[in-house]
């Protein structure tokens, strides 16, 4: 069953620009110069249930912005978006009870308070009997190994631990779909490959169907048999990863030096790591 | 220094001035609704002490047109005398970052001038006309002066207000040097200046008994003096000696400064920052 | 009832967190004291030269600054904070968790904090307006009580839709982030009796930026000197207010750009 479908899914920007210095301070007083930007330029695809996928492209390609849209976060400029059935920039509560985002660079936890009171706010957000969530809490807490780590303030966790909160805190209500955004970045090589552990268990036993954004390539390698690639706003290539790698290549070249991907996320085949020392 | 080191000093300053101008016109909207604001807090004050007058039977010390000249340019002297740095100062004193400007070939009392006159710049620019508006509302009870020395003296006034303002603020950054939060000492010295300066109530209308105190204190010469200047309410003694007084307080907190200064730094390099 | 709940939960969690900063809690609490002696002083400046101003004497006046102080611990606690905390959010794209919560977003966005410590204020208040009261012999009945709590709930209503309307513009200003202190003197106005002003002036005070809905009304209903025709107008303009700022929100949410990584 398809849990998610994008159809000619577009993003515009307009903006500004203003020429350096005091006159061009002057100047933009009076005159501005609109310009546009195709962030996300008609996009189609479709993900069906429990699948686990990984949108993969450089810095500022659309994938988060893809993402966002699927989350009903952003209003699409054109195409249509379908999630669980429901039209995501509508926001209904019946939709955003059935899925969750976890953002690896925007903590949702606040760092004075420790992690119960904030999945007591989201009992509450959510709806959740009290039975429904000891239970969820229960499952999550074992699955990621954080029980003597509920009751410490968030600032005293370590980035690991912290990024466990964050998927815990963000799972409380047993979502259907689990958006990702750069899960594991800024993460150590061991708190990456727990973050994928789990994942891939959550996916396993839950049947949680998951998108994740990633411009590590460890991450899609290890948890998505199926790749998007995305530059530029268009899905240069569907399909399973291990042919994602030459289709990325391809695309660098076409591109020109210039536009080319950060080479930390095109190591050689084989090679680990990306940003991190590899072992 | 030198006339060469002056000259030096001059052109940096200029140079400041100019990168802060493009700053704040970057930030004109925001500005402006400061400027609003500015223009329509005193206007409020007016309408307020409008309405006691009248209950009053024009028994209060200043007459109806003292009162409307008085409030119509307190938006002015308000922005030309205002100051913002003290928590920023007391910040980088704190996290250590005043290092950076201690490597400028300047002393920070100087450089930071820049930002306040380039901002004061255009602020003014946009409180002008705002100003302009809000006495031609007033226009049948707004009585400015003609004597032309009588603007000269305003402008003298406002000269020594702002300097005044700007060392009273340096100097509280300053005691980031020994106090860990400055923000309770702030908060009390901006609630001193609005009961002393004749920002909510004019200090002639304070009971006689506190009036020496008034005049001692430097709060009337940030505000109320070059008003008081303007609208003509001092004799030539009562001037005289406010002149004085704005002057010593100047004097008092340049001397505050440096020693705050000299010796607020022995504690800073002392700390190792 | 949901919303409350969840406010609950907001309060006990803002209230931990304050908890955790004494010395700033202090403080604002210092400064909460500081800003009610201003005022007051500057009543009894302006009661030194006449008994009565505009048809209030100075009790009746001090018992509408009580009122107005109930009212504004009320606002600085409870939406303050928020109003000015969003356009922050509007700028750095930050909406998104707040935009997933299966809830009304302009209730979480509006109500989210609660910035405890200026409830002393509300405290003072009543004081105040049980000592001015007294002194004036106010009629403790509570029909007087609910009409007061009315008009002063129309007010807050009404004060709220204008506020978060003029923040939600931030949308298309994005470099403004200043928008909410738009109607800021216009709010000082709340601390006076509306009759101080001369119309226009008046008017602008009771059907644009509704102060008089906020104090003075409240304040006569409890001195027995309101005008109830006011009432429902004041609770349909409030309903009114409402609607129109949240369609107004959610027509703003289309141009939100979130902050991309």
């Amino acid at each position: 069953m398809t849990a998610i479908e994008a159809v000619q899914l577009s993003k515009t920007y307009t903006y500004h620009h203003k020429a350096p210095g005091l006159r061009g301070s002057l100047e933009s007083l009076f005159r501005r110069r609109t310009l546009e930007r195709r962030a996300v330029d008609h996009v189609s695809f479709a993900i069906d249930q429990g699948e686990i996928v990984g949108f993969l492209g450089p810095n500022g390609a659309g994938k988060t912005t893809t993402l966002k849209m699927l989350c009903g976060l952003l209003y699409p400029s054109g195409g249509a978006a379908q999630v669980l059935g429901h039209t995501p920039h509508r926001r209904e509560n019946a939709f955003l009870k059935r899925i969750a985002l976890v953002m690896g660079q925007k903590n949702l936890l606040r760092r004075d308070l420790p992690v119960q009171e904030t999945l007591l706010v989201h009992k509450e957000l959510y709806d959740l009997s009290t039975t429904d969530f000891r239970r969820n809490l229960d499952e999550l807490v074992d699955l990621l190994g954080v029980r003597q780590l509920l009751d410490v303030q968030v600032r005293k966790l370590s980035l690991g631990e912290r990024m466990k909160m964050e998927l815990l805190t963000a799972l409380i209500h047993r979502p259907e779909v689990l958006f990702l955004d750069e899960p594991t970045i800024g993460l150590d090589l061991v708190s990456q490959q727990r973050v994928r552990d789990f994942l891939q268990r959550l996916n396993r036993e839950l049947g949680t169907t998951i998108l994740l954004t990633s411009h590590y390539m460890e991450d899609i390698r290890h948890l998505c048999p199926r790749a998007l690639v995305i530059d530029q706003g268009r899905i240069r290539f569907d399909g399973p990863f291990e042919d994602a790698l030459s289709a990325l290549l391809a695309a660098a070249s076409a591109a020109g030096v210039e536009n080319a991907p950060d080479p930390h996320t095109l190591p050689e085949p084989g090679a680990p790591g990306v940003l991190e020392v590899p072992q | 220094m030198t006339l060469h080191e002056a000259a030096r000093l001059w052109r940096l300053i200029a140079q400041l001035i100019k990168v802060n101008v493009m700053m704040t016109l970057e930030y004109r909207a925001a500005f402006f609704i400061y400027m609003l604001n500015a223009t329509a807090q005193p206007a409020m004050s007016l309408l307020v002490w409008l309405a006691v007058n009248d209950a009053s039977g024009d028994a209060l010390p200043l007459d109806r047109a003292q009162l409307v000249t008085y409030y119509v340019l307190m938006g002015i002297v308000a922005v030309v005398t205002g100051t913002w740095g003290a928590p920023y100062l007391a910040a980088d004193i704190r996290n250590g970052d005043l290092s950076k400007d201690l490597m400028k070939p300047a002393p920070l009392i100087f450089t930071a001038v820049g930002n306040y006159v380039g901002e004061k710049i255009v602020k003014l620019g946009m409180l002008l006309p705002l100003v302009a508006l809000l006495g031609w509302l007033f226009r049948d009870s707004l009585q400015l002066p003609g004597e032309p020395w009588r603007w000269l003296l305003f402008l003298l006034s406002l000269l020594i207000a702002a300097s005044l303002t700007y060392l009273m603020d340096f100097v509280q950054g300053l005691l980031a040097f020994w106090i860990q939060d400055v923000s309770g000492v702030l908060a009390l010295e901006d609630l001193l200046e609005k009961l002393l300066a004749g920002r909510f109530i004019p200090l002639a209308f304070f009971p006689p008994a506190l009036a020496p105190l008034l005049l001692v204190l430097p709060w009337r010469y940030t505000l109320s003096f070059p008003l008081e200047v303007l609208t003509g309410t001092l004799g030539p003694a009562a001037l005289a000696a406010g002149f004085a007084w704005q002057a010593g307080w100047c004097a008092a907190m340049w001397l505050m400064y440096r020693v705050l200064w000299r010796y607020g730094l022995r504690v800073y390099a002392a700390a190792g920052a | 009832m949901k919303p409350l709940r969840l406010w609950r939960r907001f309060f006990t969690v803002s209230l931990m967190r304050e908890a955790e900063y004494r010395f700033n809690f202090a403080l604002g609490l210092l400064q909460a004291v500081a800003e009610i002696f201003l005022m007051l002083v500057l009543y009894l400046a302006f009661y030194r030269f006449a008994d009565e101003v505009a048809g209030w004497t100075r009790d009746e006046a001090l018992l509408l600054l009580g009122v107005f102080w109930i009212f504004d611990g009320v606002w600085s606690a409870a939406l303050t904070p928020n109003l000015r905390a969003l356009a922050g959010l509007i700028q750095d794209g930050d909406l998104d968790f707040v935009l997933l919560r299966p809830v009304s977003t302009q209730f979480l966005v509006s109500c989210g904090s609660v910035r405890v410590r200026e409830l002393l204020k509300v405290v003072v208040g009543i004081v105040i307006v049980a000592r001015a009261g007294d002194a004036v012999g106010v009629a403790w009945r509570p029909d007087t009580l609910v009409g007061a709590l009315a008009f002063g709930a129309c007010g807050l209503t009404l004060m709220y839709a204008l506020h978060f309307t003029i923040v939600t513009c931030t949308f298309w200003a994005l470099k403004v982030s200043e928008l909410y202190i738009l109607p800021g003197t216009l709010y000082d106005g709340a601390r006076f009796p509306v009759t101080y002003f001369k119309p226009p002036m008046r008017q602008l005070l009771t059907y644009v930026v509704p102060v008089a809905f906020a104090t003075t009304f409240p304040a006569q209903a409890l001195l027995g000197t309101a005008d109830w025709h006011l009432l429902p107008l004041g609770i349909l303009l409030s309903a009114g207010a409402l609607l129109a700022s949240n369609r107004f929100w959610h027509f703003a949410l289309r141009h939100y750009s979130s902050a991309t990584s």
